[in-house]
This record gives structure tokens, C-alpha cells and sequence, in this order.
């Protein structure tokens, strides 16, 4: 009896032990692991992974170039004619333009007839048109007395006018010499890299403080204010100026008896920038800087001038690719070409290239305050929004082969969003384009590159931050370990007791 | 037109270093960067690692003295040895016990100091993932066009460099940061130096294109220190960087000394260990690379093109220009900024710098902020370095 309790007993704490060692597996199985998985997993937000890997590079020339062709006559013939001409054009065939044919209105009309020089009508032209953003060039043809025959005007607007008597060579030609200038990857390579924003700084470097004449920088304030209030349309400018001291101002210039001047060599004028450059205080901002310094030699070492081998550079100035196209003129006399002169470095760095007048076409080389044409504009614009794109696209690549090779690096939901919004402001910009609306195009191109880069330069993003896959069951197998082999164990006496039943 | 100024550029690239005999001209080319930047990074404190900072400012005066501005260098310095108070020569740390070359110099800008020279620092500046807030001179503004130096010194091992005590930058995550910068183009070039043991293994798992990678010595060997100074009491510089010192003190901005005369510049014999290098990921031929391709900054100069034709300035309009006293005020559209440098001091020594922002409500429809900076003291020609 006595043994029978005993074993009744035995059998009854077997019994608990194993209801104890189920309730410890199916703790630990069904909550233990999932909680512990769940907690530990890496928060990845999903990305539009398939719309990435669709991105694809845009080309220029996949770009629409509205042209609307106005004309007192029969419209729709001569635009048939352009249209063949440009499919023949070697350099333009690749283009994709698309021309739309317009009967001039009685008002035009009216200031055709009323004008009497070519920038007359272009000036009133522009008013009529209420200075609309720039989605495309408008041609239009006006009467003989104004242009000689066969001859193509581009104004300061967008504008561009033919000859009654119309040579179409040289229209296309005209557009060939814009588009491939505008295009051409060789002259982008000293400018400013694109960004939203910019700064531009004048710097004035004087030896004697009462050197800074008011006048000095009235000269620039004008056309400098004029030119970033146009040039808002495609970015911000920043406009600065300082005035830095530099000593004694002795950089070594030699006194040339022949010209009754002191003379600064190439060498001389590389070590001057190079001990300019730290004290310019570029800590200013982290957007891209031009920089412009008019150097004002000291009393005893003016007037200077910059030689070029053993001739005077009529500009008195140069300029640095390796400073972005920024450079530096030396003042002997306040001038009124010095805005022009630096405000023509500014274009050049920020990508707005010059024509040259050919022999069958005029370009308007006279500015208005601001210094740059519509139709500049409009072209720089064009580039831009290609750029942007392209850039976006390869950012957002980039950003996803990255977290494609790096599994624990957490996706926070904002880079997720700062994604999705890139995505599908490249699809917006692309269709803009299709649509010929450049404006849109371009600000979609802007904000979709700027998501993007928020999106690559999250500080989150940073692998170190996060636990290696391996080290994670190396740290978590020790706090295992105590829990899971009596765990272990006691499924086999589990298992034996289910065994002998 | 902007094809002759490429052109023009071109043409200058060679003829504007001026020591240039006529064979070298055709024999050495330059890259066509536009910028150059340096990383310049020693990971090791406490007294006895005293070499070390030796080490990383030797680099910085040369990279400063060969024309790569402040604010083009990231040092980041994990201890401060010319104040510490064991240091018998304050403010100053010599290449060598004679007391050669003071490599501290007169004008030091450390970006990163003591405990912000961790791991993650280094490769957000890389990567370029910091903070909104941090300011740019601890950034690495780099582009396309630039040419990066990234010198490395401290304590290895096998695979591994250690920052501070405490943790290690390992070659997988190295390659992984130079990848990134890469794929986001930001740089053109790139020159990693590194000092410090088995220093070979930190560029074995490279695998970006355009990078030549120098370590002091190979795998399974130590990179050993130069001398002890008995005033300082510990080892002053290593071996490596000692000779490379000796080398980068004859290069001149405009010098042609290249590359493959840097990877020569410790032999076995002086440096104890293998100078080891990799130079199967960059494309140029480093016997025709000038060396300031990255420890320069060499200005190419064109000639400006001529100005555009601007109206004359209207009269009509009164220009809000004021002229007191020694500041002038510039009315622009986004901002109004008076900076001006106003104190030639007596007394060199002492430095201001001082940033004062004032709001500018005057014209809110431009929502213009005027801005004063005093940045400026001493006058410019009076500094030892630039190249002359």
C-alpha cells in the first residue's frame, strides 16, 4: 500500500514536471520566439523597388522644343517647310520638335506696322506676350525693311525673327549653334555643379580701407540685383560682398619701366589666388560659392596689370576652373564694365554660354540690366531639368543597391516617403515634358532631386549604426543558452513519457 | 566660344606649373579635377601615441603649405599634444628630435577633436551623412571633379584600424564607404595613405574604381617609429611618414614630382617595413602624375572672356548705399551681407572672429537678412605660406 502511494505519488509529480516542461515549451516556442523575433527584426519600409529599377537615363533630345511659327501668311506651308528642313539637318534631326503654326493677331499686326526698328517690336512683342514663363521659342516673320532678306534675329526675349523672304538653312543653323552650345558636356566641366541655391561673393581684397569707394559697389549692385531676381526662375542666388584686408599687399609684382606700371605674370597670379583663397570665408553656407575678387593693388603699386606672356589681358583679369569658374580682376579705376565683366564669369560658371553673331544670324549682344536673355534662360532651364533628372535617377539607384547589399540598416518610414515622393516627381517631370509644360517640368525635376538627396544623406542610413546579422545570435545565444537546454532536455523525458503510454 | 576657353584650359594646364622642362611637359599629365580636398585623420590618443599626431600634422602642413585651403581639409586629431602639459616645447610638435620642422606650425584648424573622432564620424564625413546642423567646415563638400586624400595613421592590425580605445574601422567597411562616395560622385580621384601595422590589409577589400592606396607595410608586418626625442620621452614619428615628410618638404606647387616618386619614398631599408601599394583600381600611370594632383591645390588660370555689353546704370533710381565709416552696406535681392575685416591689429596674436547676424526687417517683401561678419586680423601677406 505504502509502496503503491509512493509510486501514485512519484507518478503524480511526473505528471506535474511534464505539464511544467510542456507549459515551459509552449511559453517559450509560442511566445518567447515570436516576441523575441519581432523586437529584433531590422524596421525595413518597403521601397518601390520595381519603379526604381525602371528609372532609366533621359537624354537631351528626348525633350519637346515648342517652336510656334507666327505669321501674317499662310502658316501651315511654311511650317511643313521648317519641319522638312529640320528632319534633314544633320545636327537637328535628333531633335524633337514640335511646331505649331499661328496667324498673327490684328495687334501684332498693328506693331509690325508700327515699329520702326527690330528691337522696338521686340520690346513691345514681349509686353504683349505678359512675359510668360518660357515653355518654348516663338518665330516670327516680319516685313523686309527690318531685317535683310534671308537673316535670323534672336532678341532679348523669346523671340526669334525671320525675313519675309524666308532662308530656312539659316534658321536651322541657328538653332543647331544654340542647342549643341547649350549641350555640349566639354563646357560644363569648370562650372558650378547644379544646385537650388548658390552664393555668389564679391570680394573686394584692399591694403587701405578708404579704398572702397560707395561707387565700387554700386557698380555691381544694379545689375547683380536684376540678375538674381531673373535668374530666380531656375535658382536662388545669394549675393554677398565683403571687404578684406590684405596688408601691405605685397605680392611681388615687378615694376616695368617700358609701360610705367607693375606687371603680374601667370605665376604670380596663381600664388595670389592661392593665398587669397583661405580668407574668403567660403564657411558661409554649404551650397556651391562663386567667387569674384577685385584686387585694388596699394597707392605704391598701381597701376598694375595682368600680362599674359609680354602683353597686357585687355580684361585685367582671369579666372580659375578650379575654383568653379570663379576669378579675380585686378582695379586700377573704377569702371562701369566691371559688372559686366564679372557678371559674364557668373554666367559662364553657372552655365549660360554666350553666342557669337554668324553670318547669317544676329544675336541681340545687348543686355538689358540683368544680363541674360529670356531665351537663355530658357535653354539653361531645358539643361537643368535633364540634369536634375538624371541626377535624381542615379541617386535613388544608388540608395537602393545600397540598402539591397546592406540588409540591417533600418528604412525609416521618412526615407520610405522621401522615395515614393522622388519616384513619382520624376514621373510627374517626364510627362511634363511630354506635355512641352518646361516649367512644371523643372520644378518637379528640382524637387524630385532634392527628396532624393535628403533621402541618400539621411544620417540613419549609416550601416555602423546597426548590428551585423552574425553578431546578433552571438549575443543573444548566451541569454539562450541557460533557458533552452533544461528546455531541450526535458522534451526528451517529454517524449519518453508519451513513449511508454 | 566656350569651346576655345575649354581649349584655352587645355592648353594651360601644362605650360602654368612653370618649372616644367620641355620633355616633362609631354611626359606628365595632369587630371582634369577641379578640386582638392583632404581627410586627415590620426585615431589615437593619450601621450604615448605622440607620434601619431606628429604623423597626421606632418601631412597637414604639406597638403596647407602645397595650397589646399582650411576649408578644404577635414583634421580630425584625437589628442591635443602641443598643450598638453607633458609637451616641453609648448604649442609646437617637431618631425624630429633636432627640432627640424615644427609641423604644428603657427595656424592649425583641427575640425574634429578628442572624443569626435570616433568610427562613425569618420565615415559620415566620408558618406556625407551628417547632420543638417553640422557646420561646413566638417564637412566633405566634394563633387565629381575632386581629388580626395584620405591619410590615415594610428594603431592596426590585421584588417582593422583602432579609433580612440575603444572601438575599429574595419578594410570591409573602408571599401564600403569609398563605394558609396562613388556611386554618388564624390570624387574623381581618389589617394588613401595609410601608417600603421599590416596597414595593407585596410585597402585589401577596395573595390572602387579611380583609388591608389598606399600602407606603410604589408600584411604580418609593423610599421615601426622613427626615433625618440629624450625631452618628450616617447617615440616622436613613424618611420613612413617621417621619410615621406622629408620628400612632400622639396615638392612646390609648381614642381613635377610625381606619384611613383611618392611610392619610392620609403625603401625597405629605411622604413623597416615594405612599403606596400595598389594601384590596379586607379586608371593614370602614377609615374605621370604630378603629386599635387592631391596634396595641392594648384590653380589653373584662363584668361576671362570679354564682358557683356550692360545698359548704364540708371540714374533715375536713388541706391540705398551707405558708406559709414569703415563698413558698406550692398542691397541685393536674397540677403544683405556686410562682411568686412576692420582690424589690422598691432598685436598678430590675438585673432577675432565674430559672426553677428541682425535680422533685417527694413524690406520684408525681400525678407533680406543683413549679415556682419568681422573675419579678420592679421594681414594676408604676412603668413609664411603660399607657395611663393
Amino acid at each position: 500500500m505504502k509502496h503503491q502511494s509512493k509510486t501514485s505519488v512519484s507518478e503524480g509529480t511526473h505528471c506535474h514536471s511534464i505539464g511544467a516542461a510542456l507549459t515551459f515549451i509552449i511559453i517559450l516556442l509560442g511566445i518567447g520566439v515570436p516576441v523575441w523575433w519581432n523586437t529584433t527584426t531590422v524596421q525595413r519600409a518597403s521601397l518601390p523597388l520595381e519603379e526604381l529599377s525602371n528609372m532609366v537615363k533621359l537624354y537631351e533630345n528626348e525633350q519637346i522644343f515648342h517652336i510656334e511659327f507666327k505669321t501674317a501668311k499662310e502658316a501651315s506651308a511654311l511650317v511643313k517647310k521648317l519641319q522638312n528642313e529640320l528632319a534633314e539637318s544633320k545636327e537637328l534631326s535628333s531633335y524633337n520638335f514640335s511646331i505649331v503654326p499661328y496667324h498673327l493677331n490684328p495687334k501684332e499686326v498693328n506693331i509690325l506696322l508700327s515699329q520702326n526698328s527690330i528691337d522696338a517690336i521686340d520690346v513691345s512683342f514681349e509686353e504683349l506676350s505678359g512675359n510668360n514663363l518660357q515653355n518654348g521659342l516663338s518665330i516670327v516673320q516680319v516685313p523686309t525693311h527690318y531685317l535683310p532678306t534671308g537673316k535670323v534675329y534672336i532678341g532679348r526675349h523669346n523671340f526669334l525673327y525671320i525675313s519675309e523672304e524666308i532662308n530656312f538653312k539659316s534658321v536651322c543653323s541657328i538653332l543647331a549653334s544654340i542647342l549643341s552650345t547649350y549641350n555640349h558636356h566639354e563646357n560644363l566641366i569648370a562650372n558650378l555643379p547644379i544646385s537650388n541655391q548658390y552664393n555668389v561673393l564679391l570680394t573686394f581684397a584692399v591694403s587701405n580701407l578708404t579704398m572702397v569707394h560707395p561707387s565700387l559697389v554700386s557698380v555691381f549692385d544694379e545689375n547683380f540685383s536684376a540678375f538674381s531676381k531673373k535668374f530666380s526662375h531656375v535658382s536662388d542666388l545669394s549675393i554677398s560682398s565683403q571687404v578684406v584686408y590684405i596688408g601691405n599687399g605685397h605680392i611681388g609684382a615687378d615694376y616695368s619701366t617700358d609701360n610705367n606700371a607693375f606687371i603680374l605674370n601667370e605665376e604670380k597670379i596663381v600664388s595670389l589666388i592661392n593665398v587669397l583663397e583661405p580668407r574668403l570665408g567660403n564657411q558661409l553656407s554649404s551650397d556651391p560659392t562663386f567667387h569674384w575678387v577685385l584686387y585694388v593693388p596699394h597707392e605704391e603699386q598701381s597701376p598694375m596689370y595682368i600680362f599674359k606672356g609680354s602683353s597686357p589681358v585687355t580684361t585685367n583679369s582671369v579666372l580659375s576652373p578650379r575654383w568653379n569658374g570663379g576669378g579675380l580682376q585686378i582695379v586700377n579705376g573704377i569702371e562701369h564694365s566691371f559688372a559686366g565683366l564679372a557678371l559674364c564669369q557668373l554666367r559662364n560658371a553657372l552655365g549660360i554660354f554666350s553666342l557669337q553673331n554668324s553670318e547669317d544670324s544676329y544675336i541681340s549682344l545687348e543686355y538689358d540690366e540683368s544680363g541674360v536673355h529670356d531665351w537663355e534662360l530658357y535653354l539653361l532651364t531645358r539643361r537643368r531639368t535633364i540634369q536634375f533628372l538624371n541626377q535624381a535617377t542615379i541617386t535613388l539607384k544608388s540608395l537602393s543597391q545600397l540598402l539591397e547589399q546592406i540588409g540591417n540598416i533600418v528604412v525609416s518610414e521618412e526615407i520610405r516617403d522621401l522615395v515614393v515622393t522622388s519616384v513619382k516627381m520624376v514621373d510627374a517631370a517626364r510627362r511634363a515634358i511630354l506635355n512641352g509644360n518646361l516649367q512644371q517640368a523643372y520644378r518637379d525635376a528640382k524637387v524630385a532631386n532634392m527628396c532624393a538627396e535628403k533621402a541618400f544623406f539621411d544620417p540613419s542610413l549609416l550601416a555602423l549604426l546597426y548590428f551585423p546579422e552574425d553578431q546578433k545570435y552571438a549575443i543573444y545565444i548566451p541569454l539562450f543558452l541557460p533557458i533552452g537546454i533544461p528546455v531541450l532536455l526535458s522534451l526528451r523525458s517529454v517524449y519518453m513519457h508519451f513513449l511508454k503510454r | 566660344m566656350p569651346n576655345i576657353i575649354f581649349y584655352s584650359f587645355l592648353a594651360f594646364l601644362v605650360p602654368s606649373t612653370n618649372t616644367l622642362d620641355a620633355n616633362a611637359k609631354d611626359f606628365l599629365t595632369s587630371g582634369n579635377h577641379t578640386s582638392n580636398w583632404a581627410v586627415l585623420v590620426d585615431t589615437s590618443r593619450f601621450w604615448f601615441n605622440y607620434r601619431h599626431v606628429a604623423n597626421v600634422l606632418s601631412i597637414y602642413r604639406s597638403v596647407k603649405r602645397l595650397g589646399i585651403p582650411d576649408s578644404q581639409i577635414i583634421l580630425m586629431i584625437a589628442d591635443d599634444m602641443a598643450c598638453n602639459p607633458r609637451n616641453p616645447h609648448p604649442a609646437a610638435v617637431y618631425n624630429n628630435a633636432n627640432q627640424q620642422i615644427d609641423v604644428y606650425g603657427d595656424d592649425v584648424e583641427v575640425d574634429y577633436r578628442g572624443y569626435e573622432v570616433t568610427v562613425e564620424n569618420f565615415i559620415r564625413v566620408l558618406t556625407g551623412r551628417l547632420p543638417s546642423s553640422t557646420p561646413r567646415s566638417k564637412k566633405l563638400l566634394t563633387d565629381a571633379g575632386s581629388n580626395v586624400l584620405i591619410y590615415l595613421t594610428g594603431h592596426g592590425g590585421d584588417g582593422f584600424l583602432k579609433f580612440q580605445d575603444s572601438e575599429e574601422i574595419t578594410n570591409v567597411d573602408l571599401a564600403d564607404a569609398i563605394q558609396q562616395m562613388w556611386e554618388k560622385q564624390r570624387y574623381h580621384e581618389m589617394l588613401f595613405i595609410v601608417d600603421t601595422c599590416q596597414a595593407a590589409s585596410l585597402y585589401q577589400k577596395f573595390y572602387s574604381p579611380n583609388v591608389l592606396a598606399i600602407g606603410s607595410s604589408l600584411v604580418g608586418e609593423d610599421s615601426l617609429s622613427h626615433h625618440v626625442d629624450p625631452a618628450i620621452g616617447v617615440y616622436i614619428i613613424d618611420r613612413y611618414t617621417y621619410y615621406a615628410l622629408e620628400f612632400l618638404e622639396h615638392v612646390t606647387p609648381t614642381s613635377n614630382h610625381t606619384l611613383g616618386q611618392f611610392l619610392k619614398v620609403c625603401p625597405k631599408y629605411l622604413c623597416l617595413s615594405t612599403v606596400g601599394f595598389r594601384s590596379d583600381l586607379f586608371k593614370r600611370d602614377p609615374n605621370r602624375v604630378f603629386i599635387t594632383d592631391f596634396f595641392g591645390s594648384q590653380k589653373r588660370i584662363e584668361m576671362a572672356a570679354d564682358p557683356i555689353v550692360l545698359p548704364p546704370p540708371s540714374n533715375a533710381k536713388s541706391r540705398s548705399n551707405f558708406y559709414i565709416s569703415l563698413l558698406f552696406y550692398h542691397k541685393v535681392i536674397m540677403r544683405i551681407n556686410i562682411i568686412d575685416v576692420l582690424k589690422p591689429q598691432q598685436d598678430e596674436e590675438t585673432t577675432l572672429d565674430e559672426q553677428i547676424t541682425i535680422e533685417n526687417t527694413k524690406d520684408q517683401e525681400e525678407r533680406d537678412t543683413t549679415k556682419i561678419l568681422f573675419c579678420g586680423q592679421k594681414p594676408i601677406f604676412n603668413i609664411g605660406y603660399g607657395g611663393q
